[in-house]
């Protein structure tokens, strides 16, 4: 089985947790991408989205891919390899190959289906898909707000259709239908 | 070099290995989306909270 890293909601009552989404799904791709050895530097383990937040910016709002790769390259030795406009079978392959990956999306695709985890939200996200199923084509996706904080959020991770994240992320302002934007962990499968 | 092709999906977990590989190799994470001047940054105003958000929940 693919090796899962534990899950990271952004809602975790620290500095700025609403727009930690980049940061809280760097954590997990953090996680899978050292199958949770630490590094054993002088930053703490287990990546969390506090740590990977206070690394880029004393200011709150939303973050690139850009910014967390640094961020977590310095806080755990993690090398993330971003790529934009990813034609959505080369991403598939990647994900088939053994990587996990942090994706941005429009929530708005989200929104309508039983996997919102933010009702009312329909913005710009970031969300970890650590692997792709088999059988049904479904991709097991963190997204940091589904904290099953009330009745009716979803917790932890989802078994997405395919379909509904390709979607997503080619709703996202500067992708297109079919493209997605990128940051995948390392093959950490044996 | 020719453009490599992503295989089946139900192909054999070594040839999305190879393939992974060469993709990797083959594109610059140089390349930088068109059309966005934010470069995938959230504009500030952006707001992330859910509309149903509640401190005590949390």
């Amino acid at each position: 089985m693919v090796y899962r890293p534990p899950f990271r909601k952004q809602g975790d009552g620290s500095r700025c947790q609403w727009s930690n989404c980049n940061p809280a799904s760097h954590a997990m791709a953090s996680h899978r991408h050292r199958r949770g050895r630490d590094p054993l530097n002088h930053h703490r383990w287990p990546p969390k989205p506090p740590e990977i937040r206070n690394r880029i910016s004393s200011r709150c709002g939303g973050t690139d891919l850009a910014e967390n790769k640094s961020a977590v390259a310095h806080l755990y030795e993690v090398n993330m390899d971003i790529r934009y406009n990813v034609p959505w079978d080369t991403f598939r392959s990647l994900i088939v190959s053994g990587r996990g990956a942090v994706v941005c999306i429009k929530y708005s695709v989200i929104a309508p289906t039983r996997f919102d985890a933010s009702p009312g939200f329909t913005g710009t996200h970031a969300v970890y898909v650590n692997e792709r199923r088999r059988s049904d084509g479904a991709y097991l996706v963190y997204d940091p707000l589904a904290d099953g904080r009330r009745a009716g959020i979803p917790k932890g991770p989802q078994w997405w259709p395919g379909s509904l994240l390709k979607r997503a992320c080619g709703a996202y302002p500067s992708a297109s239908y079919g493209k997605v934007h990128a940051s995948f962990t390392r093959d950490t499968e044996p | 070099m020719p453009k490599p092709i992503p295989p089946d999906p139900d192909a054999p977990v070594e040839e999305h290995r190879k393939f992974a590989r060469q993709y990797l190799a083959s594109r610059s994470n140089k390349v930088k989306p068109v059309n966005h001047p934010g470069n995938d940054k959230v504009p500030e105003d952006d707001d992330y909270r859910p509309a149903d958000y509640d401190p005590e929940d949390v």
